[in-house]
This record gives C-alpha cells, structure tokens and sequence, in this order.
C-alpha cells in the first residue's frame, strides 16, 4: 500500500515553533507553581541519573535537555547523618530509613503515590545524606524534584539559589551535524560518574542505536569539552557492534584507572581510561557475561572489611545481583574468542547477590549500603532500607531461628 | 552566511515536527495508539526497534506490564525488549521507542547464543497494546491495540547511499527528486539524515514525503531545479529498522568490508540534473 504524508516545510516550521514551545515552558512553569514545592527549578527539565563529585556537588541527568547539570549545594545543602542508626551490624539487620517512601514523597509533593516516580538516588558519602530525583506528576504536568533524607524525614532540595552549571550531552556542534541538526534530547541519560576532574556519562538514545560515551572536564568548562568516544563490541573475533553502556564504575585495577562497564547486551568489560580519546572507537575488553532475560541497573564498588578486598557489584532486572572482585576482574583474561557457544553467565568469577528488587542501590559507608526496594509484604509500598555490606544481606528478610520469639543463642 | 543559518533556523524546527507522531495529535479526548513505526506488516526478523505513537502523553513506568509480543499461536514471547530501567520516550512522551534486547539480536552473543533473536522468519508476531495503559491523567486508552507482521529475512549490510538515486528530476521542473532503499528504513531518522545541496554546498529548502513503508523518500524543492551538479548529504549514523547504518552493518561480520569512518559523519553522493 503507498501511504504518502506531506510535510510543508514553512508550514512544518511554523507548527513546531509553537508546539516545542507550548508543552515545555507552560507545563513545568504552571505545574510548578500549583504545585508548590518551591525548590522546583527552571534550569531542571527533568531529573534522572544522580552522582556527587567533589566537595558537595551533586550531578543530575536531565534527558529531556540534553543536559548534565552540577548543583554545588555547599556546605548549608547537605547534613551529617552520622547520628542516624544504619543497623545492627553484629547481626546482619538493616533498618529502614524511610519507610513507604513512596507515599511519604508524593504527601511531601502533595500528591497522590501514583503521581510520583523515584528515578535514581545517590548519597552524599562524607555526610551518609540520601538523595533522590523525583518527578512529579506525568507529561507535561511533570515537575522533576530533588529530595533529601534528613533523619529520616523527607525534605525538598532547594535548588534554585544553588551555584549551578550545565554541560550538553548532545552533539559536538560541528558543521556537519549543524547540517542534519539532530535534537539533543534523544539520549536516555543511563548513568554519571565523576573521576579526578571528569566526568564520564553514557545513555541509550531513543532513535540511532547510538553508543557514545562522553567524557567531560569538571568544572565544565565554557568551550566546547565533549569528548565523544564510540563503544564498540568485538563478539569472539566474528562480529563486532556498537554498544550503548547501561551502567559503569570507574576504579583503579593495579594502578590504572579502569571504566568497568557493562553494555545493554549484558557483557561486563574493562577499558582503561587512557583509551578513552576524543573520536576513537573503543572495543571494551569483554570479560564476562551477566546472562540472558536480564538487563542490568546499576554498578557499585566497594572494599569488603572481611577480606580487605575490592568489588563491584551489579544489580539486575531479573536476575540477582553479583559480586565481582577487582582483582578478578584486573587478571581476567578476555573471553576466549574462539569458543562457538558462550552461555551466560560466564567468564570472570561471579558471586551471586540476594538483591533481587532492588530499585536503587548504593553505599552509605564500609559497612552499610542503602536500597529503594518493594516491602517483602506489601511489594506495592517501596521502603529505604539498609543492607550491611558486603553481603548485601538482611537477616530480618528472612525465615531464620535468631528471628523467633524466645530465640536464646547457644551457650 | 546569513541565508546559511536562516536555513538551519528552518531545518532544525522542521526535525523535531518531523519527529512527532505519523498521525495527527489531538490535545483533548481519550488517548489511544496512533500509530506503530515501521509501518509495513513484513518485518526482518533482526528488527531493532519499533515506534508506538500515542494521541496523548503517557505515563512512564507502564512498558514492560502493558506491551507484550505474542507468537503465532498467542503465546508471549519471552523477554524481547531491552528492558531498560528508564524507558525511552521522546519529548513530549507521546512516542515510545521500544528497543528489542540487542544481546539478542547480535550474533554470538550469549543471550542471541542461549534463547535465540526474538522473532524467527516466516513466523507471524502480534505486538499488543494494553488498553489499561494510562495516559499522563491516569486514563486507559480508549481500546487496546495491536499490530501483526511477519517476520522475513534479516538485513545484514551497511547502507549504501550511492544505490539510492532512482529518479532524477529535470531542470526547471519542480518533480521530486526520489531515493529507494530496497529495505525499510527508520522513520525519524530518514526524516533528519538526508539533505540536499546545490552547487555552493547549501541546503535546498522543500518537502520531503516517506512512502511506501519507509522505503522510498521524495523530495519536491520550494523553488524549480537548476539545471546543473547537486549533491546528497546522508549523515552517516541514518539507519534502517535493523540498526545497519551508513558506516556498517549492526554487527560486522568478519568478512565483510568495514567501512566505519567516523561518527556524525556524511557521505555525499553528486549527481547532474539536465534540462
């Protein structure tokens, strides 16, 4: 069937104009006000990936602009949290910090919990403060929202007098791309990570399946600093293929910086950071495959008090998280590439994690890690909650004996 | 210069319209699926990704309860989609993008190694449409939807932009200029990746027409054709509905050309038009 659909050019242009400028300027403007969380800011259009830097600046996505913001909340904009009780570490109990956080967000946004979503959460490490991107509110009436823990209440963060800068994710502006023009806001910001002055965010664009990785100095600076570097997927020397990173963690492998990174195609790889140039195609070193059915969410590192060692730790969509040690992952060798079948998963040591749900997940200190996660009971309420590390394991979770009334422990 | 940038000034508001839904959006009433991209009905059985155009702005958070694949025999396929925890839509978030599980699809990978790409050729897949799927006022759509196609043989080669050119306008006329892809091509970026220069290199202003289920494109210029050397400027990251791109296939296999060349790119292909 020859289907045909005109587009007038002027007419096209002049439609868009007012189309582009209608749903965005009136509906965060509008909201915001009838809403009143009065730390809604016009420099967010949306709120997504969060990561601290240096001193207290808090790094957010906003994929809807195309942008990463830097919020430096100074010293005022952040509180120590080092009196909040995280748990009885003797025996392996976590607490929730928040409980039902969901409903306690949406009352402190005065809404319903239907008309909130929690994208992403990061803590502030020197204070153990929690943090949260919100939006409020769904389409045009979304109203994104930065919010705190403090001692365990809920607090808006209020953004608008906070020293601010922004840094595009969208194209380099060459002539080329002037050319075709590509809008910025086709990349789903995925994750942000801060490294010695840069930071380094990837995503997964909603058209081309494109796989930049973009590498940024901090402070940003005001010419053009975008290092655009393309991902690249060598499949047992027979394919190779761009690969979009879902989640990465930067740590140092016998004294060199390493992206530790896995790809929307689930492997894990490595890939110093020195490679890491304007312009190149980057192969990842595969070293590992997460499995089937699976996407990944997030990657954390941490040093596990028990053996001294380093890991990471990546959760899973439908699969429980795993634990992977650094030094496994400094001496894997790269997957063979001459072995037909490569059943996930596979390749460097993994060590399964019971932290299946987890929404969001990261560390508060050595001993304790926080995640949003569904209420075993009620999986509709979503509760903050502390795991001891590294076993990432709450006793309290579980059918055990010590839980049990009149419970005395051996002699 | 100044003529340079009023031109972009157009273009670029042009791109993001173009971008918006196939079928008109109304602002009002109960929302419901406009339209799925690609639109044809036979589909490689290495498709990357589809379109589902709504009327309304959705909620986020609802993709992976209410759209689901069915085989021929109404059994659900398991885990086609990359299930991402962000869920791509666009802008406005009436247009979700629906990315099947690249593991999946590139070859030798585990996943595509272990369970196999999502859709088998000359296997029949319906893909549903939820009506309990909300809108951003919390309303369902107005009926569930549902798109079935057949899945055919896979697209495993780069674009080549020099094949394209099936039929030159004269001078003086203003008949389309038109490309053929022989393959389904992706919507959006078909829309945004392909110029035309005149002799000083600057882009022709005019309209541009997808048909044929995204495998033909026309352009008709604002003004006649002059009689004289033109050229096609195709960015290199345009791709079809398979993820193959101008500068090389999804996945490359290891004897086939690389041709990769750098991101963001064009390749231009000249051609003559005569009286």
């Amino acid at each position: 069937m020859r289907t045909r659909t005109r587009h007038p050019l002027l007419l096209a242009a002049a439609t868009v104009l007012a189309l582009q400028i209608l749903p965005v300027s009136s509906g965060v403007a509008e909201t915001a006000a009838e809403a009143k969380p009065a730390s809604v800011t016009s420099k967010l259009q949306s709120a997504g990936a969060l990561s601290f830097g240096p001193n207290n600046v808090l790094f957010v996505g906003d994929s809807k602009a195309g942008v990463v913001h830097a919020f430096d909340l100074g010293e005022g904009g952040v509180t120590s949290q080092a009196e909040v009780p995280l748990g009885n570490s003797a025996s392996f109990e976590g607490r929730d910090l928040v409980s039902d956080i969901g409903t306690k967000t949406a009352r402190l946004l005065g809404v319903d919990v239907d008309d909130i979503r929690i994208n992403d959460m990061a803590v502030h490490k020197p204070s153990k403060q929690v943090f949260l991107s919100v939006h409020r509110g769904h389409g045009p009436n979304t109203v994104p929202v930065i919010v705190k823990v403090n001692k365990g209440q809920l607090e808006i963060v209020r953004l608008k007098d906070v020293k601010h800068s922004s840094i595009s994710v969208g194209p380099v502006p060459v002539n080329e791309q002037l050319e075709f023009g590509q809008p910025q806001n086709l990349l789903a910001i995925t994750d942000i990570d801060y490294w010695e002055g840069e930071i380094f965010v990837s995503g997964v664009s909603n058209e081309e399946f494109a796989s930049k990785l973009r590498r940024m100095a901090y402070p940003f600076e005001t010419k053009v600093s975008t290092t655009s570097i393309e991902i690249w997927h060598a499949v047992h020397a027979q394919f190779e293929t761009r690969a979009p990173i879902v989640a990465k963690e930067i740590r140092k492998i016998h004294g060199t910086p390493t992206l530790i990174a896995v790809y929307a195609c689930t492997p894990l790889v490595r890939i110093p950071l020195d490679q890491l140039q304007d312009g190149v195609q980057v192969r990842g070193e595969m070293i590992g495959e997460l499995g089937f059915g699976n996407t990944p969410i997030d990657i954390i590192s941490y040093k596990n008090a028990m053996d001294g060692k380093d890991y990471v730790l990546v959760t899973n969509t439908n699969r429980s998280a795993v634990q992977v040690g650094l030094v496994d992952i400094g001496g894997a060798q790269a997957m063979p590439v001459n072995v037909p079948n490569n059943f996930g998963p596979a390749g460097v040591t993994q060590f399964p994690i019971p932290l299946a749900g987890a929404l969001h997940l990261d560390l508060l200190d050595g001993q304790w890690a926080v995640v949003i996660r569904p209420n075993h009971e009620d999986h509709a309420r979503l509760d903050l909650h502390t795991v001891p590390v590294p076993f990432f394991f709450d006793r309290a979770d579980h059918i055990v004996e010590m839980n049990w009334p009149g419970y005395k422990k051996p002699s | 210069m100044q003529r340079f940038h009023a031109t972009i000034c157009v273009l670029a508001a042009l791109m993001v319209c173009l971008a918006a839904p196939v079928h008109a959006v109304t602002t009002e009433g109960v929302a419901e699926v406009s339209a799925i991209v690609p639109t044809s009905d036979v589909l490689p059985e290495n498709l990357l990704r589809l379109y589902v155009h709504f009327s309304q702005p959705m909620r986020r958070g609802q993709v992976r309860k209410a759209i689901t694949l069915l085989g021929e025999n109404g059994e659900q396929i398991v885990n086609p989609f990359l299930n991402l925890a962000i869920e791509l839509w666009d802008h406005d978030e009436r247009r979700l993008t629906l990315l099947f599980d690249p593991g999946r699809i590139k070859r030798g990978v585990g996943p595509n190694v272990q369970v196999g790409a999502p859709l088998q050729r000359n296997k029949n897949y319906t893909l549903m449409i939820s009506q309990s799927m909300k809108d951003y006022r919390g309303k369902p759509l107005a009926r569930a939807f549902t798109k079935s196609f057949t899945a055919t043989a896979p697209i495993r080669s780069a674009l080549l932009p020099e094949k394209w050119l099936s039929g030159l306008p004269t001078a003086k006329s203003q008949e389309p200029l038109i490309l053929t892809f022989a393959r389904i091509m992706d919507r959006p970026m078909l829309y945004r990746s392909i110029r035309v220069l005149d002799a000083d290199g600057q882009v022709v202003t005019g309209s541009m027409m997808i048909l044929e289920n995204e495998t033909r494109w026309e352009f008709v210029p604002s003004s006649p054709w002059q009689a004289g050397p033109y050229r096609l400027a195709v960015s290199t990251d345009l791709e079809d509905v398979a993820g193959n791109n101008v500068r090389a296939p999804f996945d490359v296999a290891e004897d086939e050309t690389m041709r990769h060349g750098k991101s963001a790119g064009r390749v231009v292909v000249p051609f003559i038009l005569k009286h």
